[in-house]
C-alpha cells in the first residue's frame, strides 16, 4: 500500500527521495539517497544515535526501533521504503524526563553491562509486552532471539522483562 | 511454508521480511529458496515469469536483471511437504535446511546452507521417488566436495547434516 506519494530529486547523479515521518511523535521531512537505510537515516540525517548499529546484517538487533508499532530492524528497512510511517526509538520511550517502565525495569535489575544492546532489546521487549502483557520466560527468550547480548548473559535482562510486565 | 516462515531469523526480521526480498537476494543460508524449488515456483517478475531452477543462478546471484522486480510468486501444490533445518545456535540461520515435497510423480530435495546456493538433491530426489520413505536415504554418503565448510560447520558435517534433515522432513510429511 502506497502511504503517501514520494517526490523523485536527483542531486549530484544520486537519486534522491523526500522522506517524510513522524519520529517520536514529531513530524520530520528530508531528502536522503533511495538506497539509505532507516538505521542510518535516523542516526546520521536525523542524529538519534540512541539506535545502535551492532551488524549490519539483521543479527545483533542493536537497531530494533518500532514502526507504525511493530518492532523491527532498522537495518533491513530502508528509509524511503517507510515513508509516511510513524517510527518510534529508544528516545522516544521518556514522558517529561521520566523513564519508560522497561527502562527502569533495566536499570534496577541490571539488564545491562556495557549497554551497547539495551536500545535494541528494549524496545523488542516493549514490543513483546504490547503483544503478550505476560510471557513466560520461554516466550521472553524466544521474542529476544534476534537481540544479542555478550555482557550480561541474559539472566537479568529476562528479570527485567517480567519486572516489567508487573508495571506496564 | 508457514511453519517454515515462523522459523526464519527472528520477530523483528519476520516483521519486515519478505518472500521477494528473501529470493532476490539469494543468501546460501536463506530458507525460502528452498521451498521456491521444492515446489517448483513460478517467479513473475515485471518482464517475464522465470521457473525457480532457473532463477538461482549461484551465490548471492539470481537470473534478475538490472531493473527487473519480483512481483509474485506461484507454488505447485505437494502432496506432502515439510521444511526442516539445523539452525545456527546465534543466529538461527540454516547451517543446513531441506525442503522435502512429495509431488504426484517425483519427489523434490531442496536443499539450503549446504553449498553456495540452494539446489535440487538429484541423488536423494531418485531415491526417495522409488520409495518415499526416510530408510530409502538413511545412511546415503553424498559427495561434500562442493559443500560449505566454515568454523561452524565441516563440510562433511554439512552432508551428513543434509541426509539427517531430509530423513526428519520425510517423517515428518
Amino acid at each position: 500500500m502506497i502511504k503517501s506519494l514520494r517526490v523523485k530529486i536527483l542531486i549530484n547523479g544520486e537519486i534522491m527521495s523526500k522522506i517524510s515521518l513522524e519520529v517520536n511523535g514529531r513530524k520530520v521531512e528530508k531528502e536522503a539517497p533511495d538506497n539509505t537505510l532507516l538505521s542510518t537515516f535516523l542516526r546520521e540525517h536525523l542524529q538519534l544515535t540512541g539506535t545502535h548499529i551492532g551488524c549490519d546484517t539483521s543479527q545483533c538487533g542493536a537497531c530494533v526501533v518500532h514502526v507504525d508499532g511493530n518492532s523491527l530492524k532498522s537495518c533491513t528497512a530502508l528509509a524511503a521504503d517507510v515513508n509516511g510511517s510513524k517510527v518510534t526509538t529508544i528516545e522516544g520511550l521518556e514522558t517529561n524526563g521520566k523513564m519508560h517502565p522497561m527502562q527502569e525495569a533495566f536499570k534496577k535489575l541490571h539488564g545491562l553491562q556495557c549497554g551497547f544492546c539495551t536500545p535494541g532489546m528494549v524496545m523488542s521487549a516493549i514490543d513483546l509486552l504490547q503483544k503478550n502483557k505476560k510471557p513466560s520466560d520461554t516466550e521472553i527468550r524466544d521474542w529476544l532471539e534476534g537481540n544479542i547480548c555478550r555482557c550480561t548473559g541474559y539472566q537479568n535482562i529476562v528479570a527485567a522483562v517480567k519486572e516489567a510486565a508487573t508495571k506496564m | 511454508m508457514s511453519s517454515l516462515a515462523e522459523g526464519i531469523g527472528d520477530p523483528q526480521v519476520r516483521n519486515r521480511g519478505t518472500i521477494g526480498g528473501s529470493i532476490a537476494n539469494n543468501d546460501p543460508s536463506a530458507d525460502y529458496p528452498s521451498a521456491c524449488i521444492a515446489l517448483n515456483a513460478t517467479i513473475h517478475t515485471n518482464e517475464r515469469k522465470i521457473e525457480a531452477a532457473k532463477f538461482f543462478k549461484g551465490m548471492f546471484e539470481t537470473a534478475l536483471k538490472k531493473g527487473e522486480l519480483i512481483e509474485a510468486i506461484e507454488f505447485q501444490i505437494p502432496e506432502k511437504s515439510s521444511y526442516q533445518k539445523h539452525p545456527n545456535p546465534a543466529s538461527r540461520y540454516a547451517i543446513v535446511g531441506v525442503y522435502v515435497a512429495k509431488h504426484k510423480g517425483d519427489v523434490n530435495v531442496a536443499v539450503t546452507g549446504a553449498k553456495s546456493c540452494v539446489y535440487n538433491d538429484k541423488e536423494m530426489s531418485k531415491a526417495l521417488s522409488g520409495n518415499f520413505s526416510s530408510s530409502s536415504i538413511d545412511g546415503m554418503d553424498l559427495d561434500s566436495s562442493e559443500m560449505n565448510s566454515d568454523m561452524h560447520a565441516s563440510a562433511d558435517f554439512r552432508a551428513s547434516l543434509v541426509v539427517t534433515q531430509a530423513k526428519k522432513a520425510v517423517d515428518a510429511c
